[in-house]
């Protein structure tokens, strides 16, 4: 790999790694979007900064690009504090409007001088391998001093994002930690920009954290995984961009941390959509299973009467066919002479959640004084999930009961 | 903004020693509408004091102003002898609980040691054996130990307002100011917490609570004041506890001042 190559992944992971970092505190102020409207507003001041320094004259494009965004920032604030727009409103009005702006100077600019016009739209979609020896050192130099700045904050921002109101009272500056936070988006997407494009550039403050807020629990894992993740898309995006042709480096880094945001949402192990639905549908199955060996218990009681526990074995019995399998698998029914039977732990299934029906009845209008015609739809739903430990507890509240309000009697644990 | 009429009230430095908190003639207005009308009050030291009043009638405003989140329009406040930039390391505030996010990845560690953050400054100067000795004390107090490392989302709303009484015992002050700490709190939370409240009062700290119910606050404290947007009693309870002043509390016999308040915020210019 030749040096100009390892030269721009080293920018690229730096500014990542920043993003992420940047971005997580963002996401805690809730001030995502406007990241979104900061990263729009550069383009005017970047667009002019060209045209003034007549050349890609780095330090004049990033003071214009963070002027600008700077002047979006204050403007959002000063028609949030001035009219009765909500916060994404006016975070609308000046993302729209300076992107507006900024794509109309890059036009008159392009037809201006048609001989100079390549690379221009790099500002808006971003070409990591268009970064130079300079670029890199500004990213790296501009990086470290974000993150030695949040570090040396850090216990400030902390209580600032949890709790702003207090922390003014603690002595702690709200206005100006919120200030810093915002110069210090407003640095990161700037130097940001020319690698990722003003359109994207967001994403990349967005994303990670996004994602991190899945996967950690504390701030500070919060934000090791935000740094992480974003320095690894941008990488992995940059690294994609430049082995293949025409490939702008801003929509694949964005592609790529989108992915792991979309592989976040199923996987996670908070409350992912796979442990989400997979335990919705084990416990759908649980209380169906349930159901099925109550209703064969049922039937016995009230067709054949039994006098005691054995003639429960002794009678044949129906389950619903896509379910007799699974019962048998299960050792709930077992099968003599051309019929279904309980086996002795399908007994003590069913009769378990018999007996959690029961109680629950009794206990409902023994110790809630509800009328008997009024308990049973609650001990329909409570059956499935009380435990053997609640089973427990409530026999010896109510005093190893035979029978509930409806005089069936309840199986003896 | 245009204000007309304001005016500047030199503080000036109070040598009483009986008070710990003291408002003079305080406005304060939301953008022109006037919540606040020149409440004027002393509040002695080492009382357990109240604050009662109807919603909308100014109580967490009057905090607010107290602590210096909002500027007052008119009037002054002097707690415990100074203006509050200069006593804000000796009060601690605990903000309603609703003010915050509890989706935060934080644990109860961690929001109790925010309340250790002036006794700590600066980013090298770390003596965290006294911090953590501290942090210990407060969530004893509140009976919350066994959470310390939990996530605050976990919590049930008891739980999360006794977090936030042991931040604010974690800072050493001599004025706690809470608001509405007991909102949407189980009973045996809410007995904790006067527990709490009535063991700073004995080690000589004053307190003041906005609170709602008035059982319970004839019960417990000493010292109640009664606010309908401008002042209607301060006192020993047993003085300011009558039938007229909670009337006028809770009836809403002042029409006229609200009427006014309306008018000033349709007023343009203001």
């Amino acid at each position: 790999m030749d040096t100009q190559l390892l030269l721009v992944f080293w920018g690229c992971t730096v500014l990542g790694a920043t993003a992420g970092l940047m971005g997580s505190s963002a996401f805690l102020e809730k001030k995502s979007l406007l990241t979104d409207g900061l990263s729009h507003a550069l383009l005017p001041g970047l667009v002019l900064g060209y045209w003034i320094s007549q050349s890609k004259d780095l330090p004049f494009l990033l003071v214009g690009a963070a002027l600008s965004s700077a002047i979006g920032a204050w403007l959002s604030d000063f028609l949030q504090k001035n009219s009765k727009l909500s916060s994404d409103a006016a975070i609308g009005i000046v993302l729209g409007g300076f992107f507006g702006l900024g794509t109309l100077f890059l036009s008159a600019l392009q037809h201006a001088e048609s001989g100079n016009q390549s690379g221009l739209d790099q500002f808006l979609f971003g070409k990591a391998a268009s970064l130079g020896v300079q670029h890199v050192l500004i990213i790296s130099v501009v990086c470290i001093l974000l993150v030695c700045h949040f570090v040396y904050h850090y216990r400030e921002v902390k209580i600032y994002l949890f709790d702003p109101v207090y922390a003014q009272t603690a002595g702690i500056s709200s206005k100006r930690i919120s200030r810093l936070l915002l110069g210090s988006y407003i640095l990161t997407a700037a130097i940001g920009v020319q690698a990722v494009g003003a359109i994207l550039i967001s994403s990349m403050l967005i994303l990670p954290s996004v994602a991190a807020r899945m996967w950690g629990s504390t701030f500070k894992g919060m934000i090791a995984i935000a740094v992480s993740i974003g320095a690894f898309g941008a990488l992995a995006g940059c690294y994609i961009s430049a082995k293949f042709a025409h490939m702008p480096t801003g929509p694949v880094v964005v592609l790529v941390l989108g992915s792991i945001v979309l592989i976040s949402l199923f996987v996670n192990p908070a409350n992912g959509w796979i442990k989400k639905w997979s335990l919705k549908t084990i416990r759908r199955w649980q209380i169906s299973s349930e159901n099925q060996l109550k209703a064969a218990y049922l039937h016995i009681e009230r067709n054949y009467h039994p006098s005691s526990r054995s003639e429960y074995l002794a009678h044949p019995i129906t389950l619903a066919g896509y379910f007799n399998r699974y019962a048998q698998l299960r050792g709930w029914i077992v099968r003599r002479s051309q019929s279904w039977y309980f086996s002795e732990q399908g007994l003590v299934c069913a009769e378990s959640v018999v007996r959690k029906h029961r109680l629950w009845e009794l206990y409902l209008n023994k110790h809630l004084q509800l009328h008997p015609n009024h308990v049973h739809l609650s001990a329909e739903w409570m059956e499935h999930f009380l435990g053997p430990r609640e089973e427990k507890v409530l026999m010896n509240l109510l005093d190893q009961p035979l029978a509930d309000p409806h005089s069936k009697q309840i199986p003896p644990l | 903004m245009f204000q007309p009429f304001t005016v500047v009230y030199k503080p000036q430095k109070m040598n009483n020693l009986h008070t710990v908190l003291s408002c003079r003639d305080l406005s304060v207005s939301y953008s022109g509408k006037p919540v606040l009308w020149s409440i004027h009050f002393d509040m002695p030291n080492g009382v357990l004091g109240g604050i009662i009043g109807a919603n909308g009638s100014g109580k967490t405003t009057l905090l607010k102003a107290i602590m210096g989140l909002l500027k007052p329009q008119q009037g002054s406040i002097q707690v415990l002898g100074s203006l509050i930039e200069e006593a804000k390391s000796r009060v601690s505030y605990v903000p309603q609980r609703e003010s915050v996010d509890w989706n935060f990845p934080i644990t109860v560690e961690e929001v109790v040691a925010m309340g250790r953050y002036q006794a700590r400054q600066g980013t090298w100067r770390k003596n965290k054996s006294e911090d953590n000795q501290m942090i210990d004390d407060s969530l004893e107090k509140v009976e919350m130990t066994s959470f310390r490392k939990q996530q605050i989302s976990q919590l049930s709303g008891g739980q999360q307002q006794r977090v936030f009484l042991a931040r604010a015992l974690c800072k050493t002050a001599d004025l706690y100011i809470l608001d509405e700490p007991f909102a949407g709190v189980d009973a045996s939370s809410e007995a904790k917490i006067w527990s709490v409240l009535h063991q700073l009062k004995n080690e000589g700290k004053s307190v003041l609570v906005v609170h709602h119910d008035l059982q319970t606050a004839r019960e417990n404290f000493d010292w109640l004041m009664f606010m309908n947007t401008y002042l209607i009693a301060a006192g020993k309870t047993e003085d300011v506890f009558t039938d007229e002043n909670l009337r006028k509390a809770y009836g809403s016999n002042e029409n006229f001042l609200s009427e006014i308040s309306q008018t000033l915020t349709n007023k343009p210019g203001l």
